[in-house]
């Protein structure tokens, strides 16, 4: 009898995701494979693609400029998480007392996160504006110089990093506020009880309790930083002397401006195999964090 | 029953892209409102003309070489279309487009000699032609008479030079709100300058950058020096982001280098007086660029002849007209350029936009050049705004430039 009916619920299951299975087939996993092919091409959308075997591989080692990209991502990446993950945990920790209009205050950090990200870059385009902008009139009260926020290669950078900071910052203090709130308030009284200060009680009760929540942010950051496209696309296009150019953007560049599709789809699998090796050092992290979880339990 | 549901769903996926039916001819063109104005009351003309020749239009007002790539790849790339000389050669070099000289040499009315003869170099290519030209496109200097009047300086003159050209802003300069000379990022504004000292940024063989040479490093100093030396060009510092043809329009800026292209817009908004002349000689002449735009057929058009119809018609003497009419472009041909058509209408000295084109040469662009454009618009500015000295500021991207023209050598 049982098996007749979990035949009729396997044809159901089928029938219901085969939609979505078209869907990834298509839309998914074809162009995956297709890109993972055309990197190993010559093409510019014009004719048919020309097989170079690994030379666009070979080509990007031997440019300076793609270790430059490489490295500029890497500092991009790293000033993001850590600035990212700090505030996040910082606004969580104030969010997580009994302050008067929480709700509101919440509400208002996450405020960026719903925001579009074209209108976000605009808005800061004009703080960042050297003669006009919010910014150096601020700074200006307390005697500071203007600064070419966007046009100067020292602060180009830095001000992209705030700007991507300031539009995911909600979303990551909501994941640590989860976290905060499944840290049973039992724990924290015993420490009190048995002398630790509030650092103490910080450091070696929720902090620990909170650690596979800190992993999960720091991981979830790093791919959202690696994949940045938007912030530069719109407001420096890589510039000012290609130093915020960083491998998405450069990815894009080289795809559908320069119209070097093959060196583009070698770029993407780069930052595949940099992302692979990310999350596979998350996998061994996690299960650390995972060990230290059970012996706090 | 799960076997004939499949064969649905592809016959449904499968009917997206099934080959068109219609055998109307794809036609491609870039532009704003207004020229689609133009363009379709003439399409419309050429369609009663030709009822056997059914024309479906596909404007794409940005991002247009980009669009029309996409299309190529998805095969479905329109049967004619507009194109300009900076994009022609990266489609030229791939066979997408057919060559257009034994339509043009067999035709019994069109003929080679109707047009300017850099408008037709402009857009051949390994001396194949790819396009019949609709315009072409030079830089001028536009310049605000009344600032001239107001300071008694002599307003420019056919043989003046870059010298004459400094004293005179030099004299139109008041600090901090009026400017003598515009001063762009943008190559095709400061080309002209490297240009008329007899240098450039490539070697004519496009083999290395030649941005170090010391000849290019002087003329490269001489436009630097209109802000830096002079003070008589505007800083990105006193005017932010704002453009040049914008300035001039606000009467704060006495002379700009400029296209035709702006004609339209300052024949609107105004007031003053203002005319244009040739841009000053520099070492070794008055040299600016030779651009064009006009109309090509795809390689895998399936009825050239009724493609070639539709261009004849377009590159006629009275569609070029009708194109002239708004102030927009210099047309490829003489014989609307020496007509009202193109004279009617300020600037008055509308005939140094043709004086200047026997001395004129088209930009060179290797297919790397989107990337080697980059390069430049987003390097030098270290350099303009004065972070940076010249001479340091160009070696990266010297160094960049021969690595891109060695890439394009190899594909």
């Amino acid at each position: 009898m049982i098996a007749p009916l979990r035949d009729q619920e396997g044809r159901w299951a089928f029938w219901l995701l085969l939609p979505a299975l078209f869907g990834i087939g298509f839309f998914t996993v074809i162009p995956t494979l297709g890109s993972f092919l055309l990197s190993f091409t010559s093409w510019d959308l014009l004719g048919a693609p020309q097989w170079v075997g690994g030379a666009n591989y070979q080509d990007l080692a031997q440019d300076p400029l793609f270790w430059r990209v490489l490295a500029q991502t890497g500092s991009f990446v790293l000033m993001y998480v850590a600035l990212d993950a700090a505030i996040a945990l910082a606004l969580a920790l104030a969010l997580n007392q009994k302050i008067r209009a929480v709700g509101l205050l919440r509400t208002a950090y996450f405020m960026p996160v719903v925001c579009s990200m074209v209108a976000g870059a605009i808005l800061w385009s004009w703080i960042y504006d050297p003669r006009y902008g919010l910014l150096n009139a601020v700074l200006a009260a307390w005697h500071v110089a203007p600064v070419r926020w966007l046009t100067d290669s020292h602060w180009a950078m830095p001000a992209l990093v705030l700007v991507s900071v300031w539009k995911n910052l909600g979303y990551d203090m909501l994941l640590f506020l989860a976290g905060l709130q499944a840290v049973p308030s039992q724990q924290i009284e015993a420490a009190s009880l048995d002398g630790a200060n509030a650092w103490q009680r910080f450091r070696h009760v929720t902090l620990p309790l909170i650690a596979p929540t800190l992993v999960m942010v720091g991981i979830m950051a790093t791919i959202r930083a690696f994949q940045t496209f938007d912030t530069v696309f719109l407001m420096t296009e890589g510039g000012p002397h290609r130093s915020t150019t960083i491998i998405g953007y450069w990815l894009f560049q080289n795809a559908f401006t320069y119209f070097k599709l093959g060196k583009a789809a070698a770029l993407a699998y780069v930052l595949f195999a940099i992302l692979v090796a990310l999350s596979a050092l998350q996998w061994v992290l996690r299960r650390r964090v995972g060990h230290h979880e059970e012996v706090a339990a | 029953m799960l076997r004939k549901g499949f064969v649905a769903l592809c016959a449904l996926l499968l009917a997206g892209c099934a080959p068109r039916t219609s055998d109307a001819l794809s036609f491609s063109t870039w532009g704003s409102i207004d020229e689609i104005d133009t363009l379709k009351p003439l399409l419309a003309e050429f369609q009663r003309a030709n009822p056997d020749v059914p024309v479906k239009l596909v404007h794409i007002p940005d991002e247009y070489p980009h669009k029309v790539r996409l299309m190529a790849a998805s095969h479905t790339m329109p049967d004619v279309l507009f194109m300009e000389n900076q994009t022609l050669p990266g489609f030229a070099r791939r066979g997408v487009l057919r060559d257009l000289r034994p339509m043009l040499a067999h035709d019994p009315d069109l003929k080679a000699s109707d047009f300017y003869g850099p408008c037709l170099q402009a857009l051949s290519y390994r001396g194949a032609l790819y396009a019949i030209p609709r315009d072409l496109s030079n830089l001028v200097i536009f310049y605000n008479k009344r600032l001239f009047d107001e300071a008694h300086v002599p307003y420019p003159t056919a043989a003046w030079t870059y010298e004459d050209m400094v004293a005179r802003a030099q004299r139109l300069t008041k600090g901090d709100t009026q400017w003598g000379i515009g001063f762009a990022p943008f190559p095709i504004y400061w080309l002209p300058y490297l240009w008329s000292d007899g240098v450039d940024v490539m070697d004519p063989g496009l083999n290395r950058c030649t941005l170090q040479d010391p000849a290019t490093v002087a003329s490269l100093h001489r436009y630097l020096d209109l802000r830096a030396r002079y003070h008589i060009a505007p800083t990105e510092a006193q005017v932010g982001n704002v453009r040049m043809a914008q300035l001039f329009a606000q009467g704060k800026l006495a002379m700009m280098v400029g296209g035709r292209w702006v004609v339209p817009g300052f024949r609107k908004k105004i007031q003053f007086p203002w005319d244009v002349a040739p841009f000053p000689r520099g070492k070794t002449g008055s040299v600016v660029d030779a651009d064009a735009s006009g109309w090509a057929i795809s390689a895998n058009c399936r009825q050239p002849e009724k493609a070639w119809r539709l261009i004849k018609f377009l590159a006629s003497k009275k569609s070029i007209s009708a194109f002239t009419q708004s102030g927009l472009i210099v047309p490829s041909r003489p014989d609307v350029a020496n007509s009202p058509a193109f004279f009617s209408g300020p600037p008055a000295s509308s005939r140094v936009f043709l004086d200047v084109i026997p001395a004129s040469r088209p930009t060179l662009t290797p297919p790397s050049y989107d990337e080697i454009e980059y390069e430049l618009i987003d390097g030098l500015p270290a350099a303009w705004n004065g972070d940076q000295n010249l001479e340091d500021t160009l070696k990266p991207i010297s160094r960049r430039i021969d690595a891109l023209l060695q890439e394009d050598k190899r594909s």
